[in-house]
C-alpha cells in the first residue's frame, strides 16, 4: 500500500470545488441560525409564560434530537406537509435550525451569567424588562457570546458533512461517491480530512484569538 | 398520521434502539478511562513532550474533521489493510476515537480547573507531584468530570446514528430502511425522533443534575457543540 | 408633607419572614437611616420600595400615589447598590447618561452634560472616559450614586452602600451622600456607618426579625435607646 500522489493531485480539484458547497451551505445555515438564535432566546428570556414554555420545549427537542434525523425530517416529512425543498435548501435549513437551538442557549446562558445585579441596577434605573435585556445586558453579553458561537460555526461545518445522505454535492458526498467509482480509498480520504481541517483550523483559530481579544 | 401503524413501527424498531444503547455504551465504556486518563496525564505535560504533541495532534484531528470522516477511515481502510472487521467493531472503534478525542479535553479541563492552591497546599505538606495528583488533585476533579461524562453518552448516542452510512443497522439506519420501504417518512420519523429524545433528554437531564451538585464550573461549555 | 406611605408590608422568602407587618413613613426631604442585623429585613424593606421585590401584603404610596407602573416609579426612585453594579461596558459618564437618554428621552449631548454635571458634583470631573474597571470602588460607588440622580429622583435608596468598600474609600462615599442630603434629597440609607447616621439622619430606625424595633432622631436612639435589643446590637457594633 503506497500513497499515490499521481490520483491525489487528479482528484483534488472536484473536492476543492466540494469545500465550495461546505462553505455554501455551511454560511447559509449559519446566517438563518443568527437570525433564529436571538428570537429564541429574547422569547425565551422574555416572552409571556405560554411562548416561553414552547420555545424551551422547542429547544430541548430539537437538542435532544441526532442532527441525522432533523435531516431526514426536513428532506422526507416536510413535503407531506407541503414544503417541497431541494437538498441543499433542505440541508440548510435543518442545519440552520439545528445551530439555532443551540445558538439560543449560548446567548441566554451568557446573559444570565451576568448575574443579578446587572438586570437590577436596569431596572432601579426605570429600564422595563425587555429593555433593559436589550440596551443593557445583550451588548455587554456580546463578548460572552462571540467566541462559542464561532465555535458553533465550526460544529456547523463538521455537520455538513451528513447533508451526504442527502446527495448535497459537499466534501463528504463528492469524496465518498469518487472513492466508489475509483477505488482510491487513502488518497481521497486524506484529502478528505485536510480540506475538513484547514476549513475548521481556520474557524477554531477565529475562535481562539475572538476569545483572547475579547477577554483581555 | 396512524397511531396502529406507529405502534408497529415502535416495536420493529426496539431492537435496533438496543443496538444504538450497546454501540454508545461499549464506546463510553472505553473511551472514558482512556480519553481520562489521557486528559489528566495531557494536563501534567508541558506542551513540548513528545506525548503531549501525539496527544493534542489526536484531539486537532478529531475535533477538526467530522466523525464521518472518521467512520470512513475505519470503514475503508481496515479492508484494504487486510483486516476482515464486523461493522459493530469498525463502529464501535470510530466512536471510540471520537469520544476519547472529546473526553482527552473533560480530563484536561477538569484536572486544570482545580485551584492552584491545592497543589501548593499539598506539595507544601511535601507530597512528590505524583502522589499530590493522585491524592488531592484527581478526586476534586473526578467530581467536575462527572456531568460531562454523562452528557457524553448521550453525544455518543447522537454520534451513532452517523453509523447508519455504513448500514450498521442501529436505529437510524433501520428507520431509514422501514421508511423507504414502505414509503411512509412522516410516522416513522417521529417514532424515531420519540425514541432518541426520550433516551439523549433523559441522559443530559441526569447529567445537568450532576453538573449542578458536583461542580460550580460549566454552564457555557456545555451549552455548545452539537455536531462531530 | 408625606412623601412616602408604606402600610403593613409582608414579605416572605420559603418559610424565612424578611419583612413581618412593616409600617414606614418618610417625609419630603428627610433622611432616614435603617440599621439592624444582618437578616433583619433592612434591604428587603428598600428593595420593596421600588419593588425589586414585590411585598406579599401590604401598600405603598409615593407621593401620595399607588405605583401602579413600574417603571414610572422606579424612575421617581433611585437606589444604590452595596456591590455598585455599574455596567462593566460602559464609561463613567455613558453608565450616568444611559438612563436620561433611553428613558427621559435626552439627546446623546443633553445626557453627556448632565452626566458631567453630577461626575462634577460627586468629584469625579476627570474620570468621565474611565471604564468601572479603571476607578476604586469608591470611585465606582459615587458614579452609581451619580448615575442614581441622573433619573432626578424625589427619593433616593441606599442599599449597605459602603459595606463592600475598604475602609480608606467609605468617608469620601459618605461625605457625597451627607451632601446630597443637606441639598435636600430625601433619603432611605441601609448602612451600620453610625457616625454617618449621627452626622446626617433625621430619624433612625432598627429592624430585628422583619419588625420596626425602635425609631427615634440620632440624640435619642444613642443616648437613650429605647429597646433593649437595641441597646444590645449599639454594644456590639461600637465595641463598647
Amino acid at each position: 500500500m503506497s500513497f499515490d500522489w499521481i490520483a491525489f493531485f487528479e482528484y483534488l480539484p472536484r473536492l476543492i470545488r466540494a469545500s465550495g458547497v461546505t462553505l455554501q451551505v455551511s454560511l447559509l445555515s449559519l446566517g438563518l441560525a443568527c437570525v433564529l438564535a436571538p428570537i429564541l432566546a429574547l422569547s425565551r428570556l422574555l416572552g409571556p409564560t405560554l411562548l416561553r414554555s414552547a420555545v424551551q420545549a422547542f429547544i430541548e427537542l430539537i437538542r435532544g434530537l441526532p442532527p441525522l434525523v432533523v435531516i431526514a425530517f426536513c428532506y422526507f416529512a416536510l413535503p407531506k406537509l407541503g414544503l417541497v425543498l431541494s437538498g441543499f435548501w433542505c440541508g440548510v435549513l435543518a442545519l440552520g435550525v439545528v445551530g439555532a437551538v443551540y445558538a439560543a442557549e449560548i446567548i441566554r446562558s451568557a446573559i444570565e451569567s451576568l448575574g443579578k445585579g446587572q438586570l437590577e441596577a436596569a431596572l432601579a434605573l426605570g429600564f422595563a424588562r425587555w429593555q433593559a435585556v436589550l440596551d443593557i445586558l445583550l451588548p455587554q453579553a456580546l463578548r460572552r457570546i462571540l467566541p462559542p458561537l464561532t465555535n458553533e460555526f465550526a460544529n456547523l461545518i463538521k455537520a455538513s458533512s451528513l447533508l451526504s445522505v442527502i446527495s448535497v454535492h459537499e466534501i463528504s458526498q463528492v469524496g465518498q461517491s469518487l472513492i466508489f467509482e475509483t477505488f482510491v480509498v487513502i488518497e481521497i480520504l486524506v484529502q478528505m480530512a485536510i480540506l475538513y481541517l484547514i476549513i475548521i483550523g481556520t474557524v477554531t483559530f477565529i475562535s481562539r484569538r475572538l476569545e483572547k481579544g475579547l477577554s483581555s | 398520521m396512524d397511531p396502529f401503524y406507529m405502534a408497529q413501527v415502535l416495536v420493529r424498531l426496539l431492537p435496533p434502539l438496543g443496538l444504538t444503547m450497546l454501540l454508545s455504551l461499549t464506546a463510553l465504556v472505553i473511551a472514558t478511562p482512556l480519553g481520562l486518563v489521557l486528559g489528566a496525564w495531557r494536563a501534567e505535560l508541558s506542551d513540548q513532550q513528545p506525548a503531549a504533541r501525539l496527544i493534542d495532534t489526536w484531539v486537532l484531528i478529531v475535533r477538526g474533521t467530522p466523525i464521518l470522516i472518521q467512520i470512513f477511515v475505519f470503514y475503508f481502510i481496515l479492508p484494504k489493510l487486510g483486516l476482515q472487521t464486523p461493522l459493530f467493531v469498525m463502529g464501535v472503534g470510530a466512536l471510540v476515537l471520537n469520544s476519547a478525542g472529546y473526553q482527552i479535553e473533560i480530563g484536561r479541563a477538569a484536572v486544570q480547573s482545580v485551584a492552584k492552591g491545592q497543589w501548593e497546599a499539598a506539595l507544601a505538606l511535601g507530597f512528590d507531584r505524583r502522589a499530590s495528583l493522585l491524592q488531592f488533585i484527581l478526586p476534586q476533579a473526578a467530581r467536575r468530570m462527572v456531568g460531562p461524562v454523562m452528557n457524553e453518552l448521550s453525544q455518543l448516542i447522537k454520534a451513532s446514528s452517523v453509523l447508519s452510512v455504513i448500514t450498521l443497522f442501529e436505529l437510524h439506519k433501520a428507520a431509514e430502511a422501514i421508511s423507504s420501504a414502505n414509503l411512509r417518512f412522516s410516522e416513522v420519523i417521529v417514532v424515531e425522533g420519540i425514541l432518541y429524545f426520550v433516551f439523549i433528554f433523559g441522559i443530559s437531564l441526569i447529567a445537568r443534575v450532576f453538573e449542578r451538585r458536583l461542580s460550580s464550573a460549566g454552564g457555557l461549555a456545555d451549552a455548545g457543540s452539537f455536531a462531530r | 408633607m408625606t412623601l412616602l406611605a408604606a402600610n403593613n408590608l409582608f414579605k416572605r422568602f420559603g418559610s424565612f419572614t424578611a419583612l413581618d407587618g412593616v409600617d414606614l413613613d418618610l417625609d419630603r426631604g428627610e433622611r432616614l437611616v435603617i440599621c439592624g442585623p444582618s437578616g433583619s429585613g433592612k434591604s428587603t424593606l428598600i428593595r420593596c420600595i421600588n419593588r425589586l421585590e414585590e411585598p406579599d401584603s401590604g401598600t405603598i404610596t409615593i407621593e401620595g400615589l399607588p405605583a401602579t407602573d413600574l417603571q414610572s416609579l422606579r424612575r421617581r426612585v433611585g437606589m444604590v447598590f452595596q456591590q455598585f453594579n455599574l455596567f462593566p461596558n460602559l464609561t463613567a459618564r455613558e453608565n450616568v447618561a444611559i438612563g436620561p437618554r433611553k428613558l427621559l428621552g435626552l439627546s446623546r449631548a443633553e445626557a453627556d452634560a448632565r452626566a458631567e454635571a453630577l461626575l462634577d458634583r460627586v468629584q469625579l470631573a476627570g474620570h468621565a472616559d474611565k471604564l468601572p474597571s479603571r476607578l476604586s470602588g469608591g470611585q465606582q460607588q459615587r458614579v452609581a450614586i451619580a448615575r442614581a440622580l441622573a433619573m432626578e429622583p424625589v427619593l433616593m435608596l441606599f442599599d449597605e452602600p459602603t459595606s463592600a468598600l475598604d475602609p480608606e474609600m467609605i468617608r469620601e462615599v459618605l461625605d457625597v451622600m451627607v451632601e446630597l442630603g443637606e441639598g435636600g434629597m430625601s433619603m432611605i440609607v441601609v448602612t451600620h456607618e453610625m457616625g454617618f447616621a449621627r452626622r446626617a439622619a433625621d430619624r433612625i430606625c432598627f429592624m430585628d426579625q422583619g419588625r420596626i424595633v425602635a425609631m427615634a432622631p440620632p440624640q435619642q436612639f444613642f443616648e437613650a435607646p429605647p429597646h433593649p435589643r437595641l441597646v444590645r446590637f449599639l454594644e456590639n457594633i461600637l465595641g463598647h
